[in-house]
């Protein structure tokens, strides 16, 4: 019996040690339906899972899409060594340019821009009522860390309100993801975040207070997607970057609360 | 046939299959770490570390992951005994809960701390309201996280202990004029000595290596929350150079807990 | 004043009811088979297990009303149970240091009584380096140590191995006889209650079938058990070496020829036991090699299924086991004259010492 014990607590060291990065694997399917996999971004999460992914489905049929999701970086430090992605959507060209040095991608499209906003929760526990109040000393603040896009974005935008050192000393936590932000402000944690327009929409579901940005601190996020070089069906590929630059899929994207390209 | 043998007597008894698959278990385990200690950029040593906050996440790996064995021990022995000796009605239920924390995915454990100790938690709430107790984004929240994946082990390590003993010196030490809590401290603790020492050692191991709950509810800042583990998770992808040393940091703490506990965990006895 | 209990305890199914009352300076042996109930009775009077029924006073007031902590009880167990992380000295002041006794006091009078009760036994030692017997000394000295009024010695012997029983037993008596309180003896073998105790008590399935000097049991078994009992013969007297190796054991009522170990000094007081199954009985003289042929009358006859027993009348008293088909095709009856054998060798020796102070235990009437 100890030794039982003390092989379970050995195996839950184990499981302990284990990061979650969020990424749900895909499943492996029958061999009839063919399958594309697409690793967006986490902003993209619902949009993609509930519309984008079902649409190009009945518009394809037989085809099945798998999605992956979560921060940019991470992905693309997934494609980078396991490079089983077909498909990358991503916040940030700069983790798109990482990925198009290694291994290469085509058909990379710029298909949505992104605004951030600053969120609280519904009871708005610190009064939140413009981005120069991120500034004042003891509002509990809550980031996506440097190196997410929506971490990088938001201290842009800080810096650009000149507020970034001030806000900087109240950030608590540099989350690894928006949705990450979004639900420790869901939660009544913090006092504010920063993240995505996008995240606040209707169709998102999220119960949480917004303050709008003003547009000339703003940070407008170009989302660019590619077929990832080395995909089993390059063509199948395409035609999904083409489903969501094309009407239907832009559509969608704009009920998330998504903006075209300007 | 005397009782003591030359080891090459005994390495001649083991079959060769079996020396196969431990060979391969043990490069298994090995091989991740001679990575590491290959592919560390050695020559940038000093300016990574300091670029990916070394110094303030190995402090608070060190503060947090003692705080929280001691926490563990003060609450789990005591836990251990009720569980052990107590005649408590559903007391099956009660060692389910309290081991659930091994056997969860710590970002449960995380969500579920939150919803308990967060500032809009069932607790948290009048905690945060009354007496402006916050929890969250601070150290104590991730000793709060790092306690609430480690105190199941001390449990667990204690009870065994504990049903092991034979009852009767309990009885006899009553017998001879000992009240409960004097046999408790010289008689009973005396001869759990091995397995509380285990049960420490699991505990530290195990906060040493806690993630997933601590960055679910205590956050993830530098210099506050960021213990090592978290400070790896961060600086993967930006800084690979410094992920690897202060993955490397962490290798050695642990190999040094478990070095120094050698035998113990497996025996406790 | 002593032990008086009277008092009914109950455990898992099993019910024990007992009456016991043993004066200051007075030992009691509670003896009975595996399953009687003497650890119920145990548990009853260190208060680990609470009565259904009854009292149990010491001295005029009632300790059962106590937890165990607070009952003037010593007790030296079975298993000796010295906690095993404590050395020897400490084990012995435990019960002194339970009661806040300061930490110098008790662990001077620990180690004058391991000075008296164990002088050989290293006191910073862990009872783990000790032998079974060494390990009963200390146990007994700590049993001793908070001068209790009531002394439990709950089988003493059993678990220590038989060369360093009579050193043992002597120390037992001598502490017993010494003891100012009551003792209660715990036994499963009849010779240790019957050379250790004044009065006897059977306990069979928790219920009281005798109560005794050992010569009134002896005289007058009851049951079936205390028949078993008391047909183990016993002897004690002096003895005096013979030229060729052997001894005669000079009892109170005549004398047998045993073979000690080693050369005995002439005087020393022993005590025998003699199986009844090994004493033959003979119609006419019997030739052979039994250093111990013996004449008497027949005193009774016991046929129990297809056994019996026969006392015989000899000088010293035997009690011989034959078949009940021996009994019948020898014709035994009361009143016959028959031969009754046995070996020297076959007695079973305990030569206790040159003591002339100490009367042999189980001779002293009340």
């Amino acid at each position: 019996m100890r030794r039982l014990l003390v092989g379970l607590c050995a195996l839950s060291l184990l499981l302990g040690g284990c990061s979650s990065d969020g990424s749900t694997d895909g499943e492996s399917q029958a061999d009839e339906a063919t399958e594309l996999t697409v690793f967006a971004a986490s902003s993209l999460t619902a949009a993609f899972n509930d519309r984008i992914g079902p649409g190009f489905e009945a518009a394809n049929d037989g085809t099945i899409v798998v999605f992956n999701f979560g921060a940019s970086d991470s992905l693309a430090g997934q494609i980078q060594s396991e490079g089983s992605a077909d498909v990358f959507a991503s916040a940030s060209s700069t983790w798109m340019d990482a990925v198009q040095d290694d291994p290469g991608v085509s058909d990379r499209t710029d298909f949505v821009q992104n605004r951030l906003v600053i969120i609280m929760p519904p009871d708005n526990p610190a009064g939140i009522a413009s981005i120069e109040d991120l500034a004042i000393q003891g509002v509990q603040l809550v980031l996506a860390a440097e190196g997410v896009p929506i971490g990088d974005y938001s201290r842009e935008v800080l810096d650009n309100a000149g507020i970034l050192a001030d806000a900087e000393g109240n950030v608590v936590s540099n989350e690894e993801d928006n949705a990450s932000v979004v639900t420790k402000i869901a939660g009544g944690e913090a006092d504010a975040g920063i993240v995505y327009e996008s995240d606040i929409s209707s169709a998102a579901g999220n119960d949480v207070g917004s303050v709008a940005i003003p547009d000339d601190v703003n940070v407008i996020a170009t989302y660019p997607m590619a077929v990832v070089v080395g995909a089993p069906d390059a063509k199948l590929a395409a035609e999904f970057v083409k489903y969501v630059t094309g009407d239907e899929g832009q559509a969608i994207l704009t009920e998330y609360g998504f903006e075209p390209i300007t | 046939m005397g009782s003591s043998r030359s080891p090459d007597a005994v390495r001649s008894r083991t079959p060769l299959p079996l020396w196969l698959l431990a060979g391969v278990g043990a490069v298994f385990i090995a091989l991740p770490l001679v990575g590491l200690l290959i592919r560390a950029p050695w020559t940038e040593l000093g300016a990574a570390l300091s670029g990916v906050g070394a110094a303030s996440a190995f402090r608070l790996s060190i503060v947090v992951s003692l705080v929280a064995t001691v926490l563990s021990m003060l609450l789990g022995v005591p836990l251990a005994w009720i569980l052990a000796r107590a005649p408590i009605p559903g007391r099956s239920v009660v060692r389910a809960i309290v081991v659930l924390p091994v056997v969860l995915p710590p970002v449960v454990g995380g969500i579920g701390l939150l919803a308990a100790l967060g500032r809009g938690g069932v607790m948290g709430r009048w905690l945060y309201e009354g007496l402006g107790i916050q929890l969250t984004f601070t150290i104590w929240g991730a000793i709060a996280a790092t306690t609430f994946v480690s105190m199941p082990l001390v449990v667990l390590a204690t009870e065994s202990g504990l049903r092991s003993i034979d009852q009767r010196y309990e009885r006899a030490a009553a017998a001879l004029g000992a009240s409960p809590r004097y046999a408790i401290r010289r008689v009973v603790l005396p001869m759990l000595g091995p397995q509380l020492a285990a049960g420490a050692v699991l505990a530290w191991a195990r906060a040493l290596g806690e993630f997933g709950a601590t960055i679910t509810f205590a956050g993830n800042l530098e210099g506050r929350t960021q213990t090592l583990p978290l400070a790896v998770y961060e600086a993967r992808l930006t800084d690979p150079g410094g992920a690897i040393f202060l993955s490397l940091i962490l290798v050695v703490l642990s190999v040094g807990v478990l070095v120094a506990m050698r035998d113990r965990i497996t025996q406790a006895r | 004043m002593g032990l008086h209990a009277d008092f009914v305890a109950r455990r898992d199914r099993f019910e024990v009811a007992v009456t016991l009352d043993v004066a200051d300076g007075e030992t009691l042996a509670l003896l009975g088979p595996n399953g009687a109930g003497k650890s119920t009775v145990v548990d009853a009077l260190t208060g680990t297990l609470e009565l259904a029924e009854g009292t149990i006073e010491l001295d005029g007031e009632r300790i059962d009303l106590l937890p165990p902590e607070q009952r003037p009880v010593g007790i030296c167990f079975q298993d000796d149970l010295l906690f095993p992380r404590l050395s020897t000295l400490e084990n012995v002041a435990f019960p002194l240091r339970a009661r806040r006794t300061e930490k110098s006091t008790a662990r001077a009078r620990a180690a004058e009584l391991l000075e008296r009760l164990a002088p050989d036994v290293d006191s910073s030692a862990m009872p783990g380096s000790l032998s079974g017997g060494e390990r009963q000394r200390v146990a007994l000295a700590r049993a001793l140590a908070a001068e209790p009024r009531l002394l439990l010695l709950d089988e003493p012997f059993s678990n220590v191995d038989v060369s360093a029983r009579p050193g043992l037993r002597a120390l037992v008596r001598e502490v017993a006889l010494g003891f100012g309180g009551a003792t209660v003896l715990i036994a499963h073998d009849p010779l240790d209650a019957l050379t250790l105790a004044h009065y006897v008590t059977l306990l069979e399935e928790g219920r009281q079938t005798q109560t005794g000097t050992p010569e009134q049991i002896r005289a007058a078994p009851r049951s079936s058990y205390a028949a078993d009992l008391v047909g183990v013969n016993l002897f004690t007297g002096v003895l005096e070496p013979l030229e060729d190796g052997a001894a005669t054991l000079r009892t109170a009522d005549g004398q047998i020829t045993v073979a000690p170990e080693a050369t005995v000094a002439h005087g020393s007081q022993a005590i025998a036991s003699l199986k009844p199954i090994d004493v033959s009985l003979h119609m006419t003289e019997p030739e052979g090699s039994a250093r111990n042929v013996l004449r008497g009358t027949i005193a009774e006859v016991a046929v129990d299924g297809d056994r019996a027993r026969v006392r015989v009348d000899t000088r010293p008293p035997l009690t011989a086991e034959v078949t009940a088909g021996s009994v019948a095709r020898m014709g035994l009856r009361a009143g016959d004259e028959v031969w009754a054998s046995f070996k020297a060798v076959e007695v079973s020796l305990q030569i206790e010492g040159n003591d002339d102070e100490a009367p042999p235990a189980g001779t002293l009437g009340r």
